[in-house]
C-alpha cells in the first residue's frame, strides 16, 4: 500500500495541513479525544478544522456499533466450544497449600487442599439461592494443625434480603461446612458483601470497568 | 434442583466476583468467563486480523495464556479490559508470523465467519463500509487502528505491542483515519 | 515381573479399591501436591478421564509408597471418607501380597 494511491483523495477532502490551516489530523484527533478544551482559536475558526473534526467525530461514533456489529456476527458460544478451552487448561497450581487430617499411624499422610476447601466454602451459596461466592481466602498456617484460620469470603446477594441476617445465615453455613469437613481452628469468617445484584440484572456488562 | 439456580446466578454474576472466583482456581467460573467475553473477543480478533481463518485459535490461545497468567490479574474486575490486551498480543504475533510465513499477499478480502443478510437500514450502511475500509487497511495501520479505537490502548500500549516508536503509532493512526475518512465518503 | 509392571498392576488395583468407597466420587491423577481438579468441572461437562492408572505406585524393598489424590462427596464427612480411603489402600495391598509403607492420600475436590 503506497501513497500514490492516497493523495488525490485525500487532497481533495481537505485532511492534509494546507487544507487545515497548518493542522494535523493527528493534532485535530488529540483535540477531539480532549472534548476540544482548552479552546484553541486557530483550529474552532478554521472552516477546514472543523469539517475535519466533524468527519473524525462521526468515525468515532460508528466504532461501538462496529463492535456491536462484530460481536453479534460471531458464532455460537456452545459447550463445545468451552471444553476445547477447558482442555488445554491445568488446575495444579490452584490447588493451594495442603491442609492435613490427623493420623495416629506415622504412615499416613491424609490432606485436603486449599482449592477443595474454597470449593466447600462455595457451595455454602447452595442453602440461598441466588447468592455468589466469590474468593475465598484462608488466612492463617493452614498446614499446622490446631493453628487459628480467618476466613474471608467476598459474596455478592440478591437485592432486597436484609443483609445482616443473610450475612450471619452464611456465616453459619460456611462454618458448618468447615467444620464437617475439615480440621481447621476457624477463629472467624469474615464476609465481605460485594455486589448487590438486581433479579434481572446481568453482570456482563461494562459496570466494573 | 439447586445447580441450576446456582449455575445461573454465577452465569449473571459481575465480573469482579465471576473473575475473582475463577482466579481462586473455580473452572466454573473461567467457563463463565469464556462465555461471557468469546463474541467480543472472536470480534476483536477478526478485525486484527483481517481474515476469518486464524479467529478461533487466536481467541483459544487467549483464553489459555488468561488462566495461566489469572494470578497476576490485581483486579477482578478490570478482567475485560486484560481480555483484550491478551487477544490484541496474539493477534498481532499471529499477523506477524502469517506474514513471515507466507508467499502469497495474505491481505484477504474475506466476509465475517458469519455473514448476516444484506443490511438495509442506512446506519448499518455507514458500519460496514467502516468494516469494508478497515479490510482494505495495511495491517500495520489497521492493527493500530484496532488497537487504539477498540481495544482502548494508550499510544505507548501500542507502540510497545507493535515494537515501533509512539510517533510512528501516531504516523500510522492519522494515515487509517484520513484513508477511512476518504473511503467512508466516496461510498456515501 | 518387571517393577514397573507390578506398579502398574497395583496402581490399577488400588484404584479400584479407592474407587469403591462410597463417598469417593473421583480419583485424579497423582502428582506434586494435587491431582488434575480440572478433570472433575471436564467431568462436570461431560468431556470424561481416559482410563490410565491414576493412582501413583512407587514398589520397594520395604512395601509400596501409594499417593493418592480423590475427589469426595459432601454426604459423608470428608475425614472419614479419606481414612477409609486409606483403610482400602492397606486392605488392596495386603490382598495383592505387599505392605503399605507410605500412603499419602489427598483430596482435590469435593461435591456437594
Amino acid at each position: 500500500m503506497t501513497d500514490e494511491r492516497d493523495e488525490p483523495q485525500l487532497r481533495r477532502l481537505g485532511l492534509e495541513p494546507e487544507d487545515l490551516d497548518g493542522h494535523t489530523i493527528d493534532e485535530l484527533t488529540d483535540y477531539l479525544e480532549a472534548g476540544r478544551q482548552p479552546a484553541d482559536p486557530s483550529i474552532d475558526g478554521s472552516p477546514g478544522c472543523q469539517l475535519a473534526l466533524d468527519a473524525l467525530e462521526r468515525l468515532r461514533s460508528l466504532t461501538p456499533a462496529l463492535v456491536a456489529a462484530d460481536t453479534a456476527d460471531t458464532g455460537p458460544v456452545d459447550s463445545s466450544w468451552v471444553d476445547r478451552i477447558l482442555s488445554g487448561i491445568a488446575m495444579d497450581a490452584r490447588a493451594g497449600r495442603r491442609i492435613p487430617y490427623t493420623a495416629d499411624d506415622e504412615r499416613l499422610d491424609l490432606g485436603i487442599t486449599e482449592g477443595a476447601v474454597r470449593g466447600l466454602v462455595r457451595s455454602a451459596e447452595e442453602s440461598f439461592p441466588g447468592v455468589v461466592v466469590g474468593r475465598c481466602r484462608l488466612d492463617g498456617d493452614v498446614t499446622e494443625p490446631g493453628a487459628p484460620v480467618a476466613v474471608a469470603v467476598e459474596v455478592s446477594v440478591p437485592y432486597g434480603e436484609p443483609l445482616p441476617r443473610l450475612a450471619q445465615y452464611l456465616r453459619t453455613e460456611i462454618g458448618a461446612q468447615l467444620a464437617a469437613h475439615t480440621e481447621l481452628n476457624v477463629t472467624r469468617i469474615d464476609l465481605t458483601i460485594e455486589d448487590v445484584a438486581l433479579p434481572s440484572e446481568g453482570g456482563a456488562d461494562d459496570g466494573a470497568q | 434442583m439447586q445447580e441450576a439456580s446456582r449455575a445461573g446466578a454465577l452465569e449473571r454474576a459481575d465480573d469482579r466476583i465471576v473473575a475473582g472466583r475463577a482466579i481462586d482456581g473455580d473452572v466454573d467460573a473461567f467457563a463463565v468467563l469464556v462465555r461471557r467475553y468469546t463474541p467480543m473477543m472472536r470480534a476483536y480478533a477478526l478485525r486484527m486480523l483481517n481474515a476469518s481463518a486464524d479467529v478461533d485459535d487466536v481467541v483459544q490461545e487467549s483464553f489459555v495464556t488468561a488462566w495461566q497468567r489469572l494470578p497476576e490479574l490485581e483486579e477482578p474486575a478490570k478482567v475485560k479490559s486484560w481480555l483484550m490486551r491478551i487477544v490484541s498480543r496474539k493477534a498481532v504475533d499471529r499477523v506477524r508470523s502469517r506474514r513471515a510465513h507466507a508467499d502469497i499477499d495474505e491481505v484477504e478480502q474475506a466476509a465475517p465467519p458469519h455473514a448476516s443478510p444484506p443490511r438495509v437500514a442506512e446506519a448499518r450502511a455507514e458500519v460496514e463500509a467502516l468494516a469494508a475500509a478497515l479490510r482494505e487497511l495495511p495491517d500495520d495501520q489497521r492493527e493500530c487502528w484496532v488497537l487504539r479505537e477498540i481495544g482502548g490502548c494508550s499510544y505507548d500500549e501500542i507502540a510497545e505491542q507493535l515494537g515501533v516508536p509512539v510517533t510512528t503509532v501516531r504516523g500510522l493512526l492519522a494515515r487509517a483515519r484520513k484513508y477511512i475518512i476518504v473511503r467512508m465518503e466516496e461510498w456515501r | 515381573m518387571a517393577r514397573s509392571e507390578e506398579e502398574r498392576g497395583l496402581a490399577a488395583v488400588i484404584e479400584s479399591a479407592v474407587r469403591a468407597v462410597p463417598a469417593v466420587t473421583n480419583v485424579f491423577r497423582s502428582g506434586s501436591l494435587v491431582g488434575n481438579a480440572m478433570a472433575a468441572a471436564a467431568e462436570h461437562l461431560g468431556i470424561g478421564e481416559t482410563g490410565t492408572p491414576l493412582v501413583s505406585v512407587g514398589v520397594e524393598d520395604a512395601g509400596v509408597r501409594v499417593e493418592v489424590s480423590i475427589g469426595a462427596a459432601s454426604s459423608a464427612p470428608v475425614a472419614e471418607t479419606v481414612r477409609e480411603v486409606q483403610r482400602a489402600i492397606d486392605a488392596a495391598a495386603d490382598a495383592a501380597g505387599t505392605t503399605v509403607t507410605s500412603s499419602r492420600v489427598t483430596v482435590v475436590h469435593v461435591r456437594g
